[in-house]
């Protein structure tokens, strides 16, 4: 698994403050300083709250972000090459960005992110996004991409469900609606979960046998891609 | 209809009523003026052009509460006194004899948005002769003749999409060049923001990571992500993005938290959006699936009674379609805004001081 306890924080915070570099989750930006890790902490905390939706699995939720990989690729971040350093200079480095691969649906063991590079592509955002170069674990992916799979169909027919309720065009209070809207979510985010790693089967690992699945699932995708929501803080 | 020729206006010089039945003094004069006429004080001015009546031009601007918002006739008024004379008496000769027609009011609104003779004047030339249909189409941002108007290029930037809904509401020039910019603004590619509408996403994305600059809520930032991959984006407030624009749209927002314990009660969050309606400001509201849950930014921009029940029209930057929802639907969380069922903030608009 790694040690987050070997993670020397004030080199972590001195190389940010040397390249400029801070930190996105969620909507929140932390900046390099001697409250760096606990400043992180809390708001990982108060990300993965207010992404999380009720009933659905932390591993299901992409939008969920693992504490052990966040900081694993934190203690990374200092011995990273100049050239991948000075290519976020200035910048700040969007955590939830889907290929940094640090939420807890994704195939990458945090002794891997430990090793990790990055690639950095050039962006007018002040954000950047940098892709993890990275070994995924066979084995994770599939029993992700399965327990996505079955989740997928199991929101979906709990949609269908509900859409099948009379009372849902007949409601006063809208209870329903928001059933149906979670259900929908839920629905969308496995789907989600399901096509990154049939993909990182399909593509990264090379797996032939998974490429029918990959692109069933970018379908399903598609298919049942719905407006999430901003989550804008509230104080 | 728009048909007369900006020339035959100005040489035909014509006694025309207006929708109040009054005689109104011929008012087109040329757009050349003198160097020795800039500058110069509007009575004096008077005074050299016995036939330009400033009063009875300021006094002719009255509002039609759809096109020009009711609330911004006085700003256009103030704004065409604060025109040097020679800019006041170009400006009249700009607009059509027929007082009351669309093509007047949009050059109002023009001049309520604060935009300048030169850009009013570019902007004449690029509706005049446009029939009805083209300028609902082309001069807002909602409710096109299709129910359509902007959509969000991104994930979270419904709070962008609200902002330039507010703007096109109020600034035609503003809604005009995103139209020119963006011909399919209705519409988005899922995968990749920034290849439908690429201008529009900019703009949007620009906004929506930008750092918020407010006062209600603590410091953060939007982030942009393709809409089929909510998970690497955030989403953000726009009261100070709204705030930004008070020179263009004379509103100034303010958020409130909606529902039992939050700011203020759904009640009186109604008779606030009531309240702004009845002069026309458009008032940007938060849906969630209950209180507390401040999810989906859209904009409410004019309420009437429809067969008896009075319902609002909502546009939805979400799907980019502008809707009617009935009072009952806003009071019981029974909405249905991209699955969002519940009021539960608003960015409730105040006059901006001048």
């Amino acid at each position: 698994m790694g040690g987050k306890s070997k993670i020397d924080m004030s080199r972590v915070s001195n190389c940010m403050e040397e390249y400029k570099i801070s930190l996105q989750v969620g909507n929140k930006t932390i900046a390099y300083g001697p409250e760096l890790k606990a400043n992180l902490i809390a708001s990982l905390k108060a990300h993965n709250l207010s992404v999380a939706i009720d009933g659905l699995d932390r591993e299901l939720c992409p939008a969920a972000l693992s504490e052990d990989k966040v900081l694993a690729l934190l203690g990374r971040l200092p011995d990273l090459g100049v050239e991948q350093l000075q290519a976020m200079e200035g910048k700040s480095i969007n955590l939830a960005y889907a290929k940094l691969y640090l939420a807890d649906s994704y195939p990458v063991n945090i002794t891997e992110i430990e090793k990790c590079n990055l690639e950095v592509k050039a962006s007018n955002s002040p954000f950047i996004r940098p892709t993890m170069i990275v070994s995924f674990s066979e084995s994770e992916a599939i029993r992700l991409a399965e327990k996505a799979r079955a989740a997928t169909k199991s929101y979906d027919e709990k949609v269908e469900k509900i859409k099948e309720m009379p009372e849902l065009s007949t409601e006063s209070d809208g209870k329903l609606k928001n059933q149906l809207k979670s259900a929908e979510v839920s629905r969308f985010y496995a789907a989600t979960v399901w096509h990154r790693n049939a993909e990182i089967l399909s593509q990264d690992l090379q797996l032939d046998n998974w490429e029918n699945e990959a692109k069933a699932a970018k379908e399903a995708v598609s298919a049942y891609q719905v407006l999430v929501g901003a989550g804008m803080p509230s104080n | 209809m728009e048909k007369e020729s900006r020339a035959q206006i100005q040489n035909s010089q014509p006694e025309v009523q207006n929708g109040h039945g009054t005689t109104l003094a011929p008012r087109a004069f040329g757009l050349e003026a003198s160097p020795i006429q800039r500058h110069v004080d509007p009575q004096s001015t008077n005074a050299q052009n016995p036939g330009f009546d400033l009063e009875r031009a300021v006094a002719d601007i009255i509002a039609d509460g759809q096109i020009l918002r009711t609330f911004q006739q006085d700003i256009a008024r103030t704004n065409l006194r604060g025109f040097s004379a020679p800019n006041q008496q170009a400006f009249v000769a700009l607009l059509n004899p027929n007082v009351c027609s669309q093509f007047n009011q949009y050059l109002y609104k023009a001049l309520a948005a604060g935009h300048s003779l030169p850009e009013i004047t570019t902007f004449a030339g690029a509706i005049r002769g446009k029939n009805a249909t083209w300028m609902q189409n082309n001069l807002q941002l909602t409710g096109d003749t299709n129910g359509n108007g902007a959509r969000q290029q991104w994930s979270f930037s419904c709070n962008a999409t609200a902002v330039e809904v507010v703007r096109g509401e109020l600034d035609p020039i503003y809604a005009l060049s995103i139209h020119t910019a963006n011909p399919h603004l209705h519409e988005v590619d899922a995968s990749d923001g920034t290849s439908r509408n690429p201008n529009l996403a900019e703009e949007q994305r620009a906004m929506l990571e930008s750092p918020y600059a407010g006062t209600r809520f603590g410091a953060h930032t939007g982030v942009a992500s393709d809409v089929d991959d909510p998970a690497s984006g955030a989403g953000r407030w726009a009261d100070d993005l709204l705030n930004s624009h008070s020179g263009s749209t004379g509103l100034n927002f303010a958020p409130q938290l909606v529902g039992a314990g939050q700011d203020i009660s759904t009640t009186d969050a109604i008779k606030a959006i009531d309240l702004g309606l009845s002069t026309g400001r458009p008032v940007p509201i938060v849906v969630g699936s209950g209180v507390g849950v401040t999810a989906h930014y859209v904009v409410i921009t004019n309420v009437n009674v429809v067969a008896g029940i009075r319902t609002y029209t909502i546009h939805n930057p979400g799907d980019g379609r502008t809707t009617q929802v009935p009072l009952q639907n806003l009071q019981n969380g029974n909405m249905n805004l991209s699955g969002w069922t519940t009021l539960t903030a608003i960015e409730n608009p105040s006059l901006a001081k001048p």
